[in-house]
């Protein structure tokens, strides 16, 4: 990946969440998604699902939280979302039943397309720059950061906004059962954005590298990228993804070990709350790392410079 | 930023009316589309829709039936760059894939199963989404680069080309397998059923009669390069994807967002939009579609070339539907003509152009290929075949 230049991180805004400890569904969740559109959106928009709310909200106040003014006519937008408007689609199935009136509404179709969310956003914010969904299970964000990074480089988009965005819908056991994740885990939601530009000063931090690890030897192959990105005595921090283990602490060079998951919940998109809790956290300066690994095993590594003068 | 060209070294297509590139030029030049009521699921739409079915025998009723089609698809795509399939270039390389449904056609059988019983009880399956069919295809083929999947409705497999050229272009790659894919869906026959968005008599681009768009399905792959080698089937010069973000299920009436789509992706592939000898419209049969894009062609060129619609022929394969219509147009391209619009007998002279109305002649050119989506989002490439 050493042809991608450096990404500068200049803003990062995750919608809060709160434990909801009510059975069956016990999980992190926005839970007060209403006020929140109010404070970011300060209008209620009408006749959009719950997954596009909450991307919507959370990708207006990563701008608002910004402390460079992005050409927002010309920006990307970026969402990995591995679900989707998943509450509209189930909706549609449901609506398509016999028991019920065999097709979907109009709008909950429409609710249902798979970049409702990007448009929705960029309709708010008068964007007419690239829009694009990615879903790739829990490596989504990552992916969207890829795409990003990617279309900086070749000069395609200026600025780009970037998010991980999933809805918990269904009940905690399910959640578990049908995304693989350990048995005991708390699920979570949430919608997490990055602004990402040209790399500068005025950066918070440097997104430098998003590596797919080999399947064989993938901590081997991670230790030889941090070799050459790592400055000397550079303190290094590793982010705790989704299905990381003590073996990956075992096998890459020594850091500091942060584990997130049980303050966020496990959902397809956490990456994005990983990242932005260090940021937020900023006190871990040198090089960050965050971890995460999918339902087949494969790993993927997210590497971002972090500075300490900056807050 | 200078834009190496990025080579197309292997395509596999396989839709309604073939099973490969060679089968699908052959019934477009025969003018045989495959169109046909709905038999892949049941439906109380009375009459059933016309579609484009992958025939029954390609599609066994088995688990696993996307993973066998993405692979076969791939596999033609290898073949004809001559690549194995345990070649070093493939380890090395990225995966990119544009789909709509992906495996979520799981989850409507699941609910099909269910029919007639009380709608608390149905199952709420959310996974896998979308993206699990790329990660099964890159375990499989040992891929070790990036695996995405770009679901941006009927742009996706032209949203995943565009990116994988990127990473071509930015030298994080040195080759990439593109896929597109997507089968029928009751979600998407009902919906697009709901919007009053299907032709009853099959889709008639550009046509003074159409109605709207009839559903197809199928998949297309594609084996990129930053080398050029003999087996290179053409170049791909030049991109670009903007979102127009006008309304979720419709294009602006003006077609700004086509319009700049088709002059940026000009402009980065360093021509003048007076050198595109043919368009591969997106020409969907949908009245608002089919006028929009002529108001952007008529606006992006001082004498607007030649184009085409292959949505008769096999039918909206929505998310596959950029990259299959690309390897189906390169296909007859191969077999040394341009394919007519199929489905259009009496063009509306209301849009102030006429698409080509039979096979003209054709094997080496600059040709344009735009895809467009709900959502706003538009996509162009242009590809070169010499």
């Amino acid at each position: 990946m050493s042809n991608i230049n450096p990404i500068g991180i200049y803003s990062g805004y995750a919608l809060p969440t709160k434990l909801v400890e009510q059975s069956p569904r016990r999980g992190y969740q926005c839970a007060d998604l209403k006020q929140l559109e109010a404070t970011h959106i300060q209008t209620r928009i009408r006749r959009i699902g719950r997954n596009t709310r909450m991307a919507l909200c959370g990708a207006v106040a990563c701008i608002q939280q910004s402390t460079i003014q992005p050409n927002v006519q010309d920006m990307g937008i970026f969402l990995g979302t591995a679900l989707g408007p998943i509450s509209e689609l189930l909706y549609c199935n449901m609506q398509m039943t016999p028991a019920l009136n065999l097709t979907p509404s109009p709008i909950r179709f429409s609710n249902s397309v798979s970049n409702a969310a990007p448009f929705t956003i960029a309709k708010h914010l008068g964007s007419v720059g690239t829009h694009v969904t990615l879903a790739q299970e829990d490596h989504s964000f990552e992916a969207a950061c890829l795409s990003a990074m990617l279309s900086l480089q070749t000069g395609d988009v200026k600025h780009a906004l970037v998010g991980g965005c999933d809805e918990f819908v269904i009940d905690t056991q399910e959640w578990n059962r049908q995304h693989h994740y350990p048995n005991n885990s708390l699920p979570g939601e949430g919608s997490g954005w990055l602004l990402l530009g040209p790399d500068s000063p005025a950066a918070h931090a440097t997104l430098l590298q998003i590596e797919w690890l080999p399947v064989d030897q993938p901590w081997k192959a991670l230790t030889n990228t941090l070799a050459s990105l790592r400055h000397e005595d550079e303190p290094l921090t590793y982010l705790q993804g989704l299905r990381i283990t003590d073996t990956a602490q075992q096998a890459l060079p020594q850091g500091q070990w942060i584990e997130y998951l049980p303050e966020t919940g496990w959902f397809p998109t956490a990456s994005s709350y990983g990242i932005l809790y260090a940021l937020q956290q900023n006190k871990h300066t040198g090089l960050t790392v965050h971890l995460c690994q999918n339902a087949l095993g494969r790993n993927v590594a997210c590497i971002i410079r972090q500075r300490a003068s900056k807050t | 930023m200078h834009t190496p060209h990025i080579y197309i070294q292997g395509i596999g297509a396989i839709a309604s009316t073939g099973q490969n590139h060679e089968e699908i030029a052959e019934a477009i030049w025969h003018d045989r589309c495959q169109l046909a009521p709905l038999t892949r699921f049941e439906t109380e739409m009375d009459p059933p829709p016309l579609v484009s079915e992958l025939p029954a025998s390609l599609i066994p009723d088995t688990e696993g039936r996307l993973q066998k089609i993405a692979q076969q698809v791939i596999a033609q795509a290898l073949q004809d760059a001559g690549i194995k399939k345990d070649a070093p270039q493939l380890k090395r390389a990225g995966l990119f894939v544009g789909t709509i449904t992906g495996m979520r056609t799981t989850f409507e059988e699941e609910f099909r199963k269910h029919k007639g019983k009380d709608p608390a009880s149905f199952p709420k399956i959310i996974a896998p989404g979308s993206g699990r069919l790329a990660e099964e295809i890159a375990l499989d083929l040992g891929i070790e680069g990036p695996v995405m999947t770009y679901s941006t409705a009927c742009t996706s497999s032209s949203m995943a080309l565009l990116h994988a050229r990127k990473a071509l272009q930015t030298g994080l790659l040195k080759h990439a397998i593109v896929l597109g894919i997507d089968m029928l869906t009751s979600t998407h026959v009902h919906g697009f059923s709901a919007l009053r968005l299907l032709d009853p008599q099959g889709s008639r681009p550009f046509d003074v009669d159409r109605q709207g768009i009839h559903i197809g399905e199928g998949a297309a792959a594609m084996f990129l390069s930053t080398t050029h080698t003999d087996t290179s089937q053409a170049t791909m010069i030049g991109g670009a994807s903007l979102g127009h973000p006008y309304h979720i299920t419709a294009s602006d009436p003006d077609g700004q967002g086509a319009l700049e789509t088709m002059l940026r992706a000009c402009r980065d592939a360093d021509i003048q939009p007076d050198e595109i000898d043919a368009i591969k419209a997106h020409g969907t049969g949908s009245d608002i579609n089919d006028q929009t894009e002529c108001k952007a062609m008529s606006r992006a060129f001082s004498t607007p070339p030649l184009f085409t619609s292959l949505k008769r022929d096999f039918g909206h394969t929505m998310g596959a539907s950029g990259l299959l219509e690309c390897c189906a147009f390169l296909a007859c391209l191969r077999k040394g003509f341009i394919p007519k619009t199929s489905g259009c007998t009496t063009p509306d002279p209301t849009l102030g152009m006429s698409p080509l109305l039979a096979h003209q002649p054709a094997s080496k050119g600059t040709w344009m290929m735009n895809t467009f989506g709900f959502g706003g989002s538009c996509t162009t490439f242009i590809v070169q075949t010499k």
